[in-house]
């Protein structure tokens, strides 16, 4: 579903994403990992085509998507982790607009968000205009707005910022749900027991270069060594 | 003292600092907009060193009318700065996180005021601070004053006088919030926005260019002989009215009444000074609840939304995509006071424009030389064309940075950006394509059908050419961090297109002259009027406007899809 080849990107001198290869399956939840700075937005904003590769290729489903960006987008779901909306919109005007975006009829469009605020759990506020929602409150209307058009690559950067316990359950199960039903997901995250518990793939990337990349089994087995968590492993590899 | 120059300190870095890094990029085009600058100030120095060469030396309109016209285009500035403060001001009173983050700080609330007044006066009066300079400085050279009268009329005339306008901005702003509070924000606006009308309509009356041209034009060519038409007392009132006799007494040598002058702007501008900062001392943080509670009760979404025309959830003939841009773009514009306020104030505007201009057939029928007629026709068009720019600038300038922060979703999304601009484009040009239309006509039917025919074609190709630069500029200026669309439409990049604007201006000059002054000699003469040059001279703007539209909308796209 994804597949990244040779993915670099410069800031003029500085090399933010260095040469990533990387292959993720309908139903593979990835979980992306690294410090602050290390490339994870700026490879997230390549796969959704905010940004243009320096060399290397994005290709979705097939499509790649700097060459055949509307097919290819509209296979993804996005969320961003700061997800600025529109602040004189109400939360359920911003998610007819993104319907709109992507050609759901109206009839359907209805239907899919009522599901999607049953769902997320967002109906007691989702009339209100969005200036006045918490971090937490734009975070899940994002999340609605990226599930509308039934994604098959959904595409997170560090979803559980500011969200509550009982909001960050509610995600995670929808994740898991959407991955097990076949949808491929490339997570970006500093919650290493988000990963573990919900990840089935793991990457870290440090200084803009993939240094580990593998199934979970294999993290499994480097539990049995010295690196009994991932957290442990991944202070390590990133130290 | 001490806290405030430390902020001031900070926020002076602030700017150097996000001029980005020096490097061969940012110097260049650092020295262009310089250069930019400097062409637009000696543009304008030499236009009103024309202008005043013309009314003095060819009209002969004599220097007391000559004044009284200073002082009808001072009192335009007046307003410009006091109602563009009042807008501005809302957004950078209560509506910038800075206010937020200080208003938690140990620092006082008059201090915080001063702070964002500053911040905004200096903000959107520049250009205008500008302009005025560039006129100052013809008017120095043309009277023969000495070279140190720019900087002291500009010191001590100028910048009192826009100060008294900005101060009085920043008051009304916060005492119609103060009032809002008790008798609610609709019943406060409108009746300052009733008596911002009455101001203007008694201005108007008191001192009605029109009906001062009138009187005048009946003496005309002898214009000299003119001295009976005295304005009312009323107006002598006004900052305008003291910068005009200011300057008059300076020209004519008689400095001790001029000093009256600039003594009284001096002190009414420290005095509003004095007390914009007692009214914030005792109301910024209370309209600052205010505001608050109006924003809150504003957002309290009702919870049937099928009663809101542009309701997504309203069944649409249009198709989906386009029906949510459309959809979007009418909520947003219609939920942002500062974008329907400025548009009412700027329509109001063009509404007195109108009702002026459409009792000026008085002068056209009386006059009978083409060269006068040339000019009243090209100053009525070019006017007509400075509000479409006016608009422009205003509303399709911010377009792409009002993509704003949520661009992650447009960008994001399975979409034709350039079938999205130009949807989003498309309803703005519409509004300003109307309005000029409709101006055009308004201005022009008095001269005759085929030359009013001829000026509704090149007003469209205007407004396509004006459209699309100001929409490829602010696709090359955009900034996706400013919320505030005034803020994105007095930015440097807004200045600079608004220049081009200026040289547009004259472009058009150049090329419409000799074809309208040939026009009205070939009908005063009574030969059969050839068109053909006006036929040309529309051929050539329009191809003009095909060549910039093209370059600026395909440019705009480009910009519009860069790395974010």
């Amino acid at each position: 579903m994804l597949v990244l080849s040779n993915l670099t990107k410069k800031f003029g001198n500085f090399i933010a994403v260095n040469n990533i290869n990387l292959e993720i399956s309908e139903g593979d939840f990835f979980g992306f990992l690294g410090q602050n700075g290390a490339g994870k937005t700026t490879t997230i904003k390549m796969i959704t085509g905010l940004y243009a590769p320096t060399n290397g290729t994005v290709q979705i489903g097939g499509f790649d998507i700097q060459k055949n960006p509307i097919e290819a987008k509209s296979l993804i779901g996005y969320i961003p982790d700061q997800p600025f909306l529109y602040e004189k919109l109400t939360g359920r005007e911003f998610l007819y607009f993104c319907g709109g975006l992507y050609k759901i009829n109206k009839a359907n469009l209805k239907n899919k968000i009522e599901e999607t605020i049953e769902e997320l759990k967002i109906g007691e506020w989702v009339d209100k205009r969005t200036e006045e929602y918490s971090q937490g409150m734009r975070q899940r209307i994002a999340i609605a707005s990226a599930l509308l058009h039934n994604p098959k690559l959904i595409v997170v950067d560090e979803p559980m910022i500011g969200l509550d316990p009982q909001s960050a359950l509610v995600v995670k199960n929808i994740l898991k749900q959407k991955a097990s039903e076949g949808a491929a997901i490339f997570m970006s995250t500093h919650s290493l027991n988000v990963a573990e518990e919900i990840c089935s793939r793991i990457g870290i990337i440090k200084d803009g270069q993939m240094i580990l990349e593998d199934r979970k089994e294999i993290v499994e087995q480097i539990r049995g060594t010295d690196h009994h968590n991932l957290e442990s492993l991944f202070l390590h590899l990133t130290k | 003292m001490k806290v405030l120059l430390h902020i001031i300190k900070f926020k002076i870095l602030f700017v150097f600092k996000s001029q980005g890094n020096f490097n061969l990029s940012s110097a260049l085009k650092s020295l262009g907009v310089i250069i930019v600058y400097t062409i637009f100030a000696i543009g304008v120095y030499v236009l009103a060193k024309n202008i005043i060469g013309y009314l003095l030396e060819d009209v002969k309109i004599g220097m007391y009318l000559f004044h009284r016209f200073i002082f009808v285009v001072l009192f335009i500035f007046f307003m410009a700065v006091n109602i563009g403060n009042i807008v501005v001001s809302y957004s950078t009173f209560f509506k910038t996180k800075e206010v937020d983050f200080l208003l938690t700080k140990p620092i006082s609330f008059a201090k915080i005021f001063l702070i964002k007044f500053f911040d905004n006066f200096f903000y959107s009066s520049s250009t205008l601070l500008l302009i005025i300079s560039a006129v100052i400085a013809s008017y120095t050279f043309y009277f023969d004053l000495p070279w140190y009268f720019i900087p002291l009329s500009v010191s001590f005339l100028i910048l009192p006088f826009m100060f008294i306008a900005g101060t009085l901005g920043a008051i009304i702003l916060l005492v119609i919030l103060r009032v809002a509070a008790s008798f609610g924000i609709k019943k406060v606006l409108v009746t300052i926005a009733s008596v911002y009308a009455s101001a203007t309509i008694l201005f108007y009356y008191f001192s009605s260019p029109v009906k001062l041209v009138t009187k005048v034009f009946e003496y005309f060519p002898n214009i000299n002989n003119y001295f009976g038409f005295l304005e009312n007392p009323v107006v002598k009132l006004l900052p305008n009215h003291w910068v005009a006799e200011a300057l008059y007494w300076i020209t004519t040598g008689k400095i001790g009444a001029a000093g009256w002058y600039v003594y009284l702007l001096i002190i009414v501008s420290v005095l509003f000074f004095l007390f914009s900062l007692l009214i914030a001392k005792k109301w910024f943080y209370k309209t600052w609840l205010v505001f608050l509670n109006l924003s809150s009760e504003l957002s309290v979404k009702k919870k049937n939304n099928s009663n809101e025309i542009f309701s997504f959830e309203n069944n649409s003939s249009l198709k989906p995509r386009r029906e949510a841009l459309i959809k979007r773009e009418l909520l947003l514009f219609i939920r942002e006071p500062s974008q329907w306020s400025h548009f009412v104030v700027m329509i109001f505007l063009i509404s007195i424009f109108i009702l002026s201009i459409s009792s000026i057939d008085v002068i056209i029928l009386k006059s009978y030389d083409v060269y006068l007629k040339t000019l009243i026709y090209l100053v009525i068009y070019l006017f007509n064309v400075f509000l479409i720019a006016s608009l422009s600038i205003r509303f399709i300038f911010p377009l792409v940075s009002l993509e704003g922060e949520t661009i992650w979703k447009v960008r994001s999304a399975p979409l034709n950006y350039k079938k999205l601009m130009l949807t989003r484009l498309l309803i703005y040009f519409l509004v300003i394509f109307v309005i000029g239309q409709v101006l055009n006509f308004v201005s022009n039917y008095q001269f005759s059908i085929l030359l009013t025919a001829i000026s509704q074609l090149n007003t469209a190709f205007v407004t396509i050419t004006l459209v699309s630069i100001n929409f490829g500029m602010g696709a090359m200026f955009a900034n996706y961090k400013e919320r505030n669309p005034i803020r994105v439409a007095s930015s440097q990049g807004a200045s600079i297109t608004f220049l081009f604007t200026i040289i547009y201006l004259v472009f058009l000059i150049i090329i419409l002259f000799a074809p309208v002054s040939n026009y009205f000699y070939a009908m005063e003469r009574g030969s059969s009027t050839s068109i053909s040059q006006l036929i040309y001279t529309s051929l050539m703007l329009g191809a003009v406007t095909l060549i910039f539209s093209y370059l600026s909308i395909s440019k705009g796209v480009k910009y519009f899809n860069q790395d974010i």
